[in-house]
């Protein structure tokens, strides 16, 4: 009797013990990460007043601007790191270097105009927004499965 | 110009994304083609007044790519979590078949 107690025991802790194989399940998404989503939803704000402020500035020239595209590069940039370090995180970290090329992109664009109009202010928050919703979509759907 | 049929283009790319879990998905799908939508308009809307150049268009619709690569991936995330979900319910329905077990043979088991 006492060897059964043992063995039950033994077992039970083998299957909750955190980082025992046994019995976990596969895993084939990243784990969830909230620091993930708050910076992601930091890095939106970020950028859509960034963009706000900028429609609304009589300077819309490239000099004055380029602080704002460098901190958000380098809040994508540590999104990016983050999430690179969770197993499974491949398609997340994709998406992420997806918004930083279109930052660069559109940092390059307004480089090369020197200055931009307001029409094009709203073009780009608009494709930014929705170049970063789909990343926070995937980072909370992974919230879903723990 | 006529949105529709890349709207279609766009709801078929991502159901095929989905693949046969896009009933679960199909409310994701249809915000992105909604926002695709939205933000196709606002083009057309921002353009009126001549004062986006073509280039600056044709950069815009090669954008459309990169959103669109970027919805099918958390499409994929999505269903992929669903699948998680049940591997996660299995083994613990596992775990629990197996103290069940544990605990009838201590039951019979003869002092």
């Amino acid at each position: 009797m006492k060897k059964l107690f043992l063995f039950a025991f033994m077992a039970l802790s083998i299957t909750i013990t955190p980082g025992c194989k046994l019995l976990q399940p596969t895993q084939i998404v990243s784990p969830y990460n909230a620091a993930i989503v708050a910076d992601v939803v930091d890095l939106g704000k970020f950028v859509d007043g960034f963009y706000s402020d900028m429609e609304t500035d009589e300077d819309k020239s490239f000099t004055t601007s380029l602080p704002g595209y460098n901190a958000a590069e380098v809040s994508i940039n540590s999104i990016i790191i983050r999430s690179s370090v969770r197993p499974k995180s491949g398609l997340i970290v994709k998406q992420a270097e997806l918004y930083k090329k279109m930052l660069l992109k559109f940092r390059d664009e307004h480089k090369a105009y020197g200055t931009l109009n307001n029409n094009q202010i709203r073009i780009y928050r608009r494709y930014l927004a929705d170049q970063l919703g789909p990343l926070l979509d995937s980072e909370l759907s992974l919230k879903q499965k723990s | 110009m006529n949105i529709k049929p890349l709207l279609q283009g766009v709801a078929d790319y991502l159901k095929d994304a989905a693949g046969d879990q896009r009933d679960k998905v199909e409310p994701q799908i249809n915000g992105y083609v909604n926002r695709t939508e939205g933000r196709l308009l606002a083009v057309m809307v921002e353009s009126v007044d001549g004062l986006l150049s073509p280039q600056f268009l044709a950069a815009r619709m090669e954008d459309e790519l990169g959103i669109l690569e970027s919805q099918a991936i958390a499409i994929g995330i999505s269903t992929a979590s669903f699948a998680q979900q049940v591997i996660n319910t299995t083994v613990k329905g596992l775990l629990v078949v197996v103290i069940e077990e544990l605990l009838k043979r201590k039951s019979v088991q003869p002092e």
